[in-house]
């Protein structure tokens, strides 16, 4: 039968370009032009002028600390950073960079305080703006509400995305859950041995949460390898899938004690440098964005944030993606497009 | 048993239904070998004879035959209706067995069972607690190495991560202090341009005041002018009284002679009389 036969030449190109692919060296990031406006420690404020300038108040980003930021900037024509600044605003992305064994320290007090807000200022500074708009995605989203708890800028718009709130909704097999919520695990001493938790360690956490055995992207790259376009996107997906960066003990610390095991935020009993961070104290337009697919952060962990805050514009939205996906795929920036654009006139 | 006997040894075997899932996946591929087949179909009627069954009825055979060739007619009027819109692309482009989507529906369906059947042997206490002993000893572990590492180095005069770490920290905040000093400035310069604003406006307000003053001036002057025409004519008015005063006075005194020269006439007109 001739459909059976195998094709010698797509055989040897499809193991070439698997083989390539895999071993290659690590595909282009950051598109959107960009400049850098400050600098602490590791971490960078970087500046995407918009393209023809429409909106007057500026929007500012937090990611998360477990991954880097170049998931905002993931293609052209993919990209959260290349549509904001076509829609024309502009934006300022806090890049926390990647932790030395010198910032085992950093908690997220110290990352809400010395960093967010600091960064808030600059870019109102370098903007010339009178308020700003918050977004926040993952991680990112939970400093970004902190932040905004205690901030003394003017924030117009706060929007957080796929972003754990409360904290008693875990996506861990329960009796994981209630093995760390019961302190059998020594986190103190492993923390302060380890000091910075390294990227492999990171990468073993979320592993272990969602699949601890993980070929379906090589099996579907085999699969799929002769499809240029599609070869493109596994690369760039691959590297900042496998782009942990190192988290420091303090905020590991914080994230799992203070947050995870006594989920003080929900109950409003998370400080940060001695102020209590009061969630009620919000008052900006608030936009809540969860995903239908996310088993990483569940809905049930963003959705209480609508009743904690006082914002009198607030909504939630369910979308039919990924905790991934929602970002890559295009998805947040037509929310963003709509949202926004009606918030910041 | 050191995992949770209760969810694996209490259910059968293939609890997990992996085997029975691949077995499944299997005969799903089977499926596209079936475009002509289909069960109990492409034998003659002594075929089942011959395997030492009873043939089919005649009914049932004459249907099989009836439903073999359905499925190949819709599978080419499917392709039919494809070819016309997609162009150029034949039955068999269409239906290429390709065994890597195969593999693929098995290795995704193998990951998605074995995950799920990792998660359900380690969701115990027993798992909770291994990998607490584990850890902790893993902490252990590593206090050691680490603290035997630096003493050796001190040992050997040579520099550890620590130390590194520490010169770090200084760099960290040295960058931080000159921050601060950044921020200072910005706020020395925004109190020099208010306090030039202020300056500005302070300039304003005095240049009109000038002005205004220099306006005074003028009718001081002009006022003045005036106050000194209205001494002037009151010096006059003073001195025409004074001269008023003196005629008065020499009128009284003229009265007094006239009154004193009546009084002497009309004593002398007495004595003449």
């Amino acid at each position: 039968m001739a459909s059976t036969i195998i094709d010698i030449e797509k055989e040897v190109e499809r193991w070439r370009e698997f083989v390539n692919t895999v071993n290659g060296p690590e595909p282009s990031t950051n598109h959107t032009p960009r400049k850098s406006i400050w600098k602490k420690n590791k971490a960078t404020l970087w500046h995407y002028a918009a393209v023809k300038k429409k909106y007057d108040i500026p929007v500012f980003i937090v990611y998360s600390l477990f991954n880097k930021p170049t998931i905002l900037d993931f293609a052209p024509g993919a990209s959260v950073m290349e549509g904001l600044v076509n829609m024309g605003y502009d934006v300022y992305l806090l890049d926390w960079g990647i932790a030395g064994d010198e910032d085992k320290d950093i908690n997220i007090e110290d990352y809400i305080a010395e960093y967010i807000k600091k960064a808030v200022q600059r870019a109102l500074r370098h903007s010339g703006a009178e308020e700003v708009s918050v977004i926040g995605y993952c991680l990112g989203g939970t400093f970004a509400a902190m932040y905004a708890a205690i901030a003394e800028e003017p924030i117009r718009n706060l929007i957080v995305a796929t972003v754990p709130i409360d904290f008693s909704v875990a996506a861990l097999p329960d009796q994981w859950e209630e093995g760390l919520k019961e302190g059998v695990f020594n986190l103190d001493r492993i923390i302060d041995v380890i000091g910075v938790i390294p990227p492999s360690y990171v990468e073993g956490m979320f592993r272990s949460a969602t699949s601890p055995i993980y070929n379906s992207p090589y099996v579907t790259l085999l699969t799929r390898a002769t499809d240029k376009r599609f070869v493109e996107k596994w690369r760039r997906m691959n590297t900042w899938t496998k782009g942990h960066v190192p988290l420091t003990g303090g905020a590991f610390r914080q994230l799992t004690i203070d947050l995870f095991k006594e989920n003080k935020l929900v109950k409003g009993e998370f400080t940060i440098h001695g102020q209590k961070v009061d969630l009620a104290n919000i008052k900006a337009n608030l936009l809540v964005v969860s995903s239908k697919n996310d088993n990483l952060i569940p809905e049930g962990q963003s959705k209480p944030l609508m009743d904690l805050v006082s914002s009198k514009d607030k909504t939630y939205l369910l979308v039919d993606a990924g905790h991934v996906s929602l970002a890559m795929t295009g998805k947040l920036n037509g929310i963003l497009e709509k949202w926004l654009g009606s918030h910041s006139k | 048993m050191i995992f949770n006997t209760v969810d694996w040894s209490g259910r059968r075997e293939d609890s997990s239904k992996m085997l029975s899932h691949f077995l499944r996946a299997w005969a799903d591929s089977r499926k596209q070998f079936n475009v002509l087949r289909e069960y109990g179909a492409g034998e003659t009627p002594e075929a089942p004879k011959r395997r030492g069954g009873s043939p089919a009825r005649p009914r049932k055979a004459k249907r099989l035959e009836h439903k073999s060739t359905t499925k190949y007619n819709k599978a080419f009027q499917k392709n039919f209706n494809l070819k016309s819109r997609a162009g150029g692309k034949t039955l068999a482009d269409q239906h290429t067995f390709d065994p890597y989507k195969t593999w693929q529906t098995y290795m995704h369906q193998w990951e998605k069972q074995t995950n799920e059947m990792i998660q359900s042997w380690t969701n115990n206490r027993e798992a909770v607690k291994i990998a607490s002993i584990s850890s902790d000893i893993q902490a252990r572990f590593l206090e050691l190495l680490q603290k035997n590492q630096q003493e050796a180095a001190n040992l050997l005069n040579l520099p550890t991560k620590k130390d590194i770490t520490n010169a770090a920290k200084l760099t960290i905040q040295t960058e931080e202090k000159l921050d601060a000093l950044e921020e200072l400035i910005w706020n020395l310069q925004d109190s020099i341009e208010a306090s030039k604003n202020e300056n500005s406006s302070i300039a304003k307000i005095a240049s009109e005041m000038l002005k205004q003053m220099k306006q005074l001036k003028t009718e001081q002057k002009k006022e003045s002018e005036t106050v000194r025409e209205i001494y002037s004519e009151l010096q006059e008015i003073k001195r025409d009284l004074a001269v008023m005063n003196s005629l008065k006075e020499e009128i009284v005194s003229l009265k007094l002679l006239m009154s004193e020269s009546t009084q002497k006439h009309e004593r002398e007109l007495v004595l003449t009389k």
